[in-house]
């Protein structure tokens, strides 16, 4: 007898969303496999929001359709939202509840959660307990947050811009827990942030979103090969129609010019050299800049 | 005028409905204004001096005391150099508009002593503005008593009446409110985080605010509330025993939703609200004689109006926490269908306290103004109240979608007042014709009141809360 295998932690298909006259996805295509560690980058107002949040049924979209663990995501069962924790960009607690009670709130709804593991999260994060949870600052809210969200051990795990108002110490001690969660295979986590060094230090795959599509969906390691920097020196001033072919930009400057590429290929490498006479440096680049690159920057 | 100072003035203006809706005014005051100079001057009846001039200083001192608030309590007001003149200047031109050249204006062409409408129009800004700047629950009741007192046979003299001691008495009235107008002015750039009365609209942390605005209104929020010793302790008590729960069945996740939505239960709540029926409705005995059956009906419209009016707001502040919420282990028709719950049964809970409290009045306190009541209409009576109650639920929980707080609260008032005039149709056809009639007007009601509630859950279904 086999047994059916389980579902996709999540399929987007063709997703649009719009808002009025505005569309701010066009057809987003993405499907996350279990296990994976994505990160969504894209430039402020590009829609990562916007799709975090169609993905969670809090916005219908537009047309296409978007499956959380096998149920649309518009109607996820009870079961579905057992297994899946959120933190939002904004968080939003009960201002009259002390933190503790506003954990025990949470907690009652789940049919499984870990105390320990949350306790001892308030007291990675130094989260008061007592304290109403109306006069946290918005780190301590965050904090607040990603403890709300990692209590019931979700086996998929969605952050938008989780870390954004976290001191260092706590932005150390968040990611250090994400690792530790990450050690199960079982877990999947999507997280969008723009700080990429972050990324880079958990992220297996990197989506990139763009003018409302997916512009590149894969690993970190393939981005990264495919991404390159390129200094060119020549002997004498390179011409104005010295061009590097699949270059997102070139500068010149007299004698020199720099290049960023896309799909890095050696070839193209040695045929500048040979075709122009150059010497050329490939330069590996980080998120960050691959990020500035494919953006324009 | 400086650009800074235009620009202080526009700022009342900047929502999109607010240039319309002073056109609309501007144009029925104009042309009510000259089809009254037309004519010889007209003798004011207490019903008129309430709507034409109560009416408007209320919207008015709502008006402004809300767009100077939102400008005053942020730090701009103190890091802007220059900001508070111009602000303040144009907070004083409104109110003086609504309190002063409004009713001098109505003076020529009503029959009214143009202190009394002086008096009256200053009194009731004056105290709606505090009332609002303060939050304090015991202005209320006292604004909504002055309000009313044209109305009041016992009253209406000092309003419309000309002697030279009721001219002393309003020119003292006059002189205070504009003091205390005045005093409010003077407070508003000198407040600071630490003031308790350094609050926003609670709206605040609903619909359009700004990330600041929302944390600003949530840290105001908890001050407010850490005021209060025995109020946290009562909080404390009842939010304590979530450690030791834990949910097993859809049921008991629906129940637990009821925590959400305030800092005391349900007990407490309707107790603030009986204190405020108790208040209301005694100062209107106190005005107007315990027999008055217009002071019972107000508080009975009370009733309703503040147990929809309460359910609407708590569900349009609770929306911020459903991008959280919609996630928990519940399906969205059953979290939907859990928040409707627990509302009918607060509102239930609220209205049967305080419906509790008006029948106790009316049979211990004024059993004459029951004296020409037969069982029978009793009887459509009850049903009219029970099928107002129904339909102004799904009329609060339709408005609960709003987040904007004064499309909400239109909405709503023009919803209960339907079910209001529905509700007075059904009891003027009890009372005059028969009670079948009565109750076939009050069915009616009750299926509205429900088709109304079955679009409403179908609304926050479809809801988008993210």
């Amino acid at each position: 007898m086999t047994t059916a295998a389980p579902p996709q932690p999540l399929t987007v298909q063709g997703l649009t969303k719009s808002f009025d006259a505005k569309t701010v996805l066009n057809g987003v295509d993405l499907v996350v496999e279990p296990g994976t560690v994505l990160g969504l980058l894209g430039a402020n107002g590009s829609g990562k929001t916007t799709l975090l949040k169609c993905v969670l049924g809090l916005l219908r979209p537009t047309d296409g359709s978007a499956l959380v663990m096998g149920d649309n995501a518009w109607d996820l069962s009870a079961h579905t939202k057992a297994s899946l924790g959120y933190v939002p960009q904004e968080v939003s607690s009960y201002p009259w509840m002390r933190v503790r009670q506003a954990i025990d709130y949470t907690a009652a709804f789940y049919p499984s959660w870990n105390h320990g593991l949350v306790a001892d999260l308030c007291e990675r994060w130094r989260l008061p307990l007592e304290e109403r949870t109306g006069v946290l600052s918005v780190g301590q809210l965050q904090s607040l947050g990603i403890v709300l969200a990692l209590g019931h051990e979700p086996s998929l795990l969605i952050l938008d811009e989780p870390v954004a108002s976290l001191d260092p110490l706590a932005r150390r001690a968040f990611l250090r827990t994400l690792l530790d969660i990450l050690e199960s295979e079982d877990r999947t986590v999507i997280f969008s942030t723009h700080i990429t060094s972050d990324l880079e230090r958990v992220a297996s795959q990197v989506a990139i979103l763009r003018e409302g599509q997916i512009t590149y969906h894969g690993g970190l390691d393939q981005l990264k090969d495919q991404v390159k920097r390129l200094r060119i020196t020549a002997k004498a001033p390179l011409p104005p129609a010295f061009a590097v072919p699949g270059a997102l930009r070139t500068r010149i400057d007299g004698a020199t010019a720099t290049a960023a590429v896309s799909a890095f290929d050696p070839a193209v490498v040695d045929n500048l050299r040979h075709t122009w006479d150059v010497d050329v440096d490939v330069t590996d680049l980080n998120l960050e800049e691959i990020f500035v690159e494919l953006h324009g920057g | 005028m400086t650009p800074r100072t235009q620009q202080a003035f526009n700022a009342y203006l900047t929502q999109r409905w607010a240039r319309p809706a002073l056109l609309a005014v501007g144009v029925a005051y104009l042309l009510g204004m000259g089809i009254g100079l037309s004519q010889s001057p007209v003798s004011i009846h207490p019903p008129l001096f309430v709507g034409l001039l109560g009416g408007v200083v209320l919207v008015v001192a709502v008006w402004v005391t809300g767009t100077a608030k939102w400008q005053f309590v942020h730090p701009r007001a103190r890091m802007t150099p220059g900001f508070s003149g111009p602000h303040l200047g144009a907070a004083a031109a409104w109110l003086a508009v609504g309190t002063i050249v409004y009713p001098l204006s109505l003076s020529l062409v009503l029959t009214a002593s143009v202190p009394a409408l002086l008096a009256y129009s200053l009194a009731v800004g004056a105290l709606q503005v505090w009332g609002m700047h303060a939050n304090r629950m015991l202005i209320s009741p006292l604004t909504i008593a002055l309000f009313m007192a044209p109305n009041v046979p016992q009253t209406a003299p000092f309003w419309t009446d000309n002697t030279p001691t009721l001219f002393t008495a309003q020119c003292g009235l006059i002189a205070v409110s504009l003091l205390a107008l005045a005093a409010w002015l003077w407070r508003l750039p000198r407040l600071t985080e630490e003031s308790g009365d350094y609050l926003i609209p609670a709206h605040a942390q609903s619909g359009k605010a700004s990330r600041m605005e929302k944390s600003e209104a949530r840290r105001n929020m908890a001050r407010h509330f850490s005021r209060s010793g025995f109020f946290l302790s009562v909080s404390d008590r009842w939010h304590d025993p979530l450690a030791r729960h834990q949910a097993s069945s859809t049921a008991q996740r629906q129940r637990l939703l009821r925590y959400g939505f305030s800092a005391a239960p349900i007990a407490m709540r309707s107790l603030g609200v009986l204190l405020m029926l108790l208040l209301i409705t005694g100062t209107n005995a106190a005005v107007s004689g315990n027999d008055s059956p217009l002071g019972l009906v107000i508080s009975g419209i009370m009733v309703l109006f503040l147990g929809a009016s309460l359910t609407s707001s708590r569900m349009a502040m609770r929306q911020p926490r459903m991008q959280t919420e919609l996630l928990l282990p519940l399906s969205r028709a059953d979290w939907v269908t859990g928040l409707f719950r627990v509302c009918a049964r607060d509102t239930v809970a609220l209205t049967a306290v305080a419906g509790g409290a008006l029948a106790a009045w009316i049979f211990l306190l004024a059993p004459a103004a029951t004296d020409t009541i037969n069982a029978r209409q009793a009887l459509a009576f009850t049903a009219a109240a029970l099928a107002a109650l129904v339909a102004g639920f799904a009329t609060s929980m339709q408005a609960g979608l709003i987040t904007s707080g004064i499309k909400r609260a239109t909405v709503l008032m023009l919803g209960l007042y339907a079910v209001i005039v529905a509700c007075g149709v059904s009891a003027g056809l009890s009372f005059w014709a028969s009670p079948v009639y009565g109750l076939a007007v009050a069915a009616a009601l009750l299926v509205a009141g429900l088709l109304l509630l079955r679009r409403a859950h179908r609304n926050w279904l479809n809801a988008e809360l993210g």
